[in-house]
């Protein structure tokens, strides 16, 4: 308790509570005294109000369950993909390992937003093309951080597991993917944020639903307050996304600390 | 733990293939026999790549139209590329991104500096940088276009929100990076702080420094096509692409993508040629 009390009023600490209230302070103070323009900064009472009726009169409710459903099944798909191929590729021998690692991580400097209005035409305008590019934009990624985790093991460590004749799918299991849980998760992290990233560019490129629809359709209309209390259902989104991989991080890794 | 240990450090996703790629052209010459086995490995997947899309037509899978033919989009790129008109909308998507890219540099390096060299801003702010990572920040093109209207005023602009962040984090992580061994050492020296900020702490930040920048570089140039995209732009790649997948001229959209490709994988191959000859001390670590 007096150890949480001390860490507690560390400077900083305090610093980190008060910039919150500063920074709604500040853009209170900016739009009273009209310093931003409204239409780029609305009143932050505007934004709050919008907020609330968005969700009381259930008009971000389809947006919202359609957003997030893309993002989240987009997500595990990449996900297990990457996690797979990284897997069938550690079992390969070293020459294609490097060359085909390379391949594929080189692939994903190829934005996004070109692929999504293509992948628009390939799966229609419904969910399937945002899940499409939620998936391939969270592949990479996991693909990566998983190649590179579960190369981690040494050589006597592999050669531990032979003399117990473990079989592949043991090491695999047993060995490779306990390894490389931590570098995993650090892959997820981005993955879930990249497959957010990608449903919203996805979303702008052409539908009829969807967070990012919501807010194109706020935009034809002028409506910043609206927009920005969509901005503000993003980073709650981001946030819950941030806090759940964290705590299942803490479950899953938990001889780590 | 502190604060800033919970701020993920963004890992340098697409940089590490870059970064292969140079090793693999630089040893290229020097060792043949690798360098074949490679090359079938590279055939191999081409291959299978190539048989894929031509097989996945006829399979009912998608339509022909969709999907053209490789030869067919290949035939394209190279009309494509002789004409002038791919070139003014990659000139104008450039100029676009670098400027966006000049100011995210701008705004994220002096930020940067301030939040790596007072610890108690850098603490305060950590967790805030930490949420402003999982916010995507392309939500924000929508709301600076209607600010600053259809011009380039909001591209640069979308391009520079899209790309600042990971310098911010990675110049104000680097920075605290050097070990605190290295600083007491310059203190029993009675180092000045600002001799220890260029002898200590700049090279020590170079390294994350440029992954950031890399990073950053390829984000600008996503928030660019973004931004064309989202503007119903006239010029641009992104405004390309959009403009032929509207018209289903998809083995012209194809040729558009693969251009795009290209684009990025030169531009960070060159970064990480560039960032080898400047941290020439990298794997021989400086503190």
């Amino acid at each position: 308790m007096r150890m949480l009390l001390r860490r507690a009023t560390r400077p900083h600490v305090v610093a980190a509570a008060l910039v919150l209230p500063l920074a709604v302070l500040a853009w209170i103070g900016a739009t009273r005294a009209e310093l931003v323009a409204p239409i780029l900064l609305p009143e932050l009472g505007d934004v709050l109000d919008r907020l609330w009726s968005l969700f009381a009169e259930g008009t971000i409710r389809p947006h919202l369950v359609r957003t997030a459903s893309s993002v989240l099944l987009g997500f595990a798909i990449g996900a297990v993909a990457g996690i797979v191929v990284a897997a069938a590729l550690t079992s390969a021998d070293r020459v294609s390992q490097r060359t085909y690692s390379t391949m594929l991580a080189s692939l994903e400097a190829v934005p996004i937003v070109v692929i999504a209005p293509i992948l628009n035409t390939l799966f229609g305008f419904g969910m399937s093309s945002k899940v499409a590019a939620a998936s391939v934009s969270a592949f990479f990624p996991v693909f990566v951080t998983a190649f590179a985790g579960l190369s981690l093991v040494s050589a006597d460590e592999l050669k531990l597991m032979r003399s117990l004749r473990a079989s592949r799918l043991q090491v695999m299991v047993k060995l490779r993917l306990p390894a490389a849980l931590p570098a995993i998760f650090g892959g997820l992290r981005i993955a879930i944020a990249f497959s957010l990233v990608a449903t919203v560019i996805a979303e702008f490129v052409g539908t009829d639903r969807g967070l990012g629809y919501l807010m194109l359709r706020f935009r034809g209309a002028y409506d910043t307050a609206s927009m920005w209390a969509i901005i503000l259902v993003f980073a709650g989104l981001g946030a819950i996304a941030f806090v759940v991989l964290q705590v299942a991080e803490r479950r899953v890794v938990h001889w780590r600390r | 733990m502190s604060a800033i240990d919970s701020v993920p450090v963004t890992v340098p996703v697409a940089t590490t293939s870059a970064d292969d790629l140079v090793t693999a052209f630089l040893t290229a010459g020097r060792r043949h026999r690798r360098f074949r086995a490679v090359a079938g490995r590279v055939a191999i997947a081409v291959a299978l790549v190539l048989g894929t899309w031509y097989a996945l037509p006829p399979l009912g899978v998608v339509e022909r139209v969709f999907l053209p033919a490789p030869h067919d989009v290949l035939g394209r790129l190279i009309e494509l590329v002789q004409t002038a008109s791919l070139w003014e909308n990659a000139r104008a998507t450039a100029s676009v991104a670098l400027w966006g890219y000049a100011v995210a540099i701008a705004i994220g390096l002096t930020s940067g500096v301030l939040l790596g060299t007072v610890p108690f801003l850098g603490r305060a702010l950590a967790p805030y940088l930490g949420a402003l990572q999982a916010l995507p920040k392309v939500v924000f093109a929508p709301l600076l276009i209607t600010w600053l209207g259809f011009g380039n005023e909001s591209k640069v602009a979308t391009a520079a929100i899209v790309a600042m962040l990971p310098i911010v984090i990675d110049t104000m992580v680097g920075l605290q990076s050097c070990s605190d061994d290295a600083v007491k050492l310059l203190r029993s020296y009675r180092t000045s702080r600002w001799r220890t900020f260029w002898l200590l702490r700049v090279p020590a930040s170079l390294p994350l420094v440029f992954v950031g920048l890399r990073q950053a570089l390829l984000l600008s140039l996503a928030g660019t096509l973004l931004a064309e995209a989202l503007i119903g732009s006239s010029e641009g790649l992104g405004h390309l692409v959009e403009l032929y997948n509207g018209q289903i001229l998809m083995d012209r959209a194809y040729a558009v993508v693969v251009v795009v490709a290209c684009i990025a994988l030169v531009v960070s191959v060159l970064l990480a040629w560039l960032e080898r000859r400047i941290i020439y001390w990298r794997g021989h670590e400086l503190t």
